[in-house]
């Protein structure tokens, strides 16, 4: 996880663009945008000012496992790669890790939305995966997971090896089937 | 926990939990060793048994290991279904493969098996069985 990971999905989040939010951070939108391109690297002291001028606050939470802003970074550099099967992993790693927690920790992993991956398969997958780790222990769901972008127009699978089978449907959990992403139960298995 | 603190992995990085894969009844995994010095020991299956122990995972988990199948059907020189249960019984006798993995097979075959991988460097991690000592 990176201070512009992190900046970047607050500032979007709160629906700013980098030159008000520069505004409200006395700093300048060339400022902003270093930050999140990991041109600079800010004190921790800056980020903390930058993430409140975003109605954000930073916190350490007790955690090895990735949340959905950094999952969702790591699946953009890996489209950007061309790898889907590294985004897989990194879909499976969030989702694992998930399975692996429990209560106030698994929240937490879903609490800050992402910034989007760039595509909106993987975007509305990251969405459901959430909401079905959080529903296994009817947990609270932050909004982002019902935000109309990560819902797809017609069903999709993840597209990740031409060899894969299509999907049943009936295998498909709801949080997946709602959002249109073909995903079978079986895949988010961790073990 | 030292290694998990150090690369903040989860605690439980190091656990057993892929013993469910490897086959208990059949056919001797023959473990080939890569490291073997004080405490620690690794060791590697060859590509047959990595070949089963992928297609058993693969069984109830589609859409995790389907690359890593292909690309092991190939290193096996394996050119149909018959052969590739073949070498699936001859690890886990009795199991059989599901009708949903069979039909993977077929499509795989149907496609086609990709490329031969390039082969990874020789990695000598030093210890006494890289070097043949013992």
């Amino acid at each position: 996880m990176t201070a512009g990971t992190l900046l970047r999905a607050a500032r979007r989040s709160s629906g700013l663009g980098q030159q008000v939010l520069a505004e409200r951070a006395q700093t300048s939108q060339p400022d902003v945008s270093a930050v999140e391109r990991g041109r600079r690297t800010p004190t921790v002291d800056t980020l903390v000012r930058l993430l409140d001028s975003a109605g954000h606050k930073l916190i350490a939470v007790k955690t090895s496992h990735p949340d959905a802003v950094e999952t969702s970074a790591r699946i953009a550099d890996a489209l950007r790669s061309g790898a889907a099967q590294a985004a897989l992993r990194r879909f499976l790693d969030y989702s694992d890790g998930l399975a692996a927690t429990s209560g106030v920790e698994r929240v937490m992993l879903t609490a800050a939305e992402p910034y989007p991956s760039g595509s909106p398969v993987w975007d509305a997958a990251l969405a459901a995966v959430a909401e079905y780790w959080l529903d296994q222990e009817g947990l609270p769901k932050p909004h982002w997971l019902n935000d109309p972008s990560r819902t797809l127009p017609s069903p999709q699978t993840l597209d990740v090896s031409i060899y894969d089978l299509p999907p049943r449907i009936d295998e498909v959990p709801p949080p997946f089937a709602r959002r249109n992403v073909l995903v079978e139960r079986g895949t988010l298995a961790s073990i | 926990m030292q290694i998990a603190r150090e690369r903040n992995w989860p605690e439980s990085w190091l656990n057993d939990e892929a013993n469910q894969f490897i086959p208990s009844w059949g056919r001797q995994i023959d473990w080939r060793p890569l490291y073997d010095k004080d405490q620690i020991s690794i060791w590697v299956a060859p590509i047959d048994a990595l070949l089963a122990m992928k297609l058993h995972a693969v069984q109830g988990r589609p859409g995790r290991d389907t690359d890593d199948v292909a690309k092991l059907l190939r290193l096996n020189g394996i050119g149909d279904v018959r052969a590739a249960e073949a070498i699936y019984e001859d690890f886990y006798p009795g199991d059989g493969l599901n009708e949903r993995s069979l039909l993977l097979l077929e499509r795989m075959f149907h496609i086609g098996l990709p490329e031969l991988p390039d082969a990874p460097p020789v990695i000598d991690l030093g210890g006494d069985a890289v070097r043949g000592k013992k």
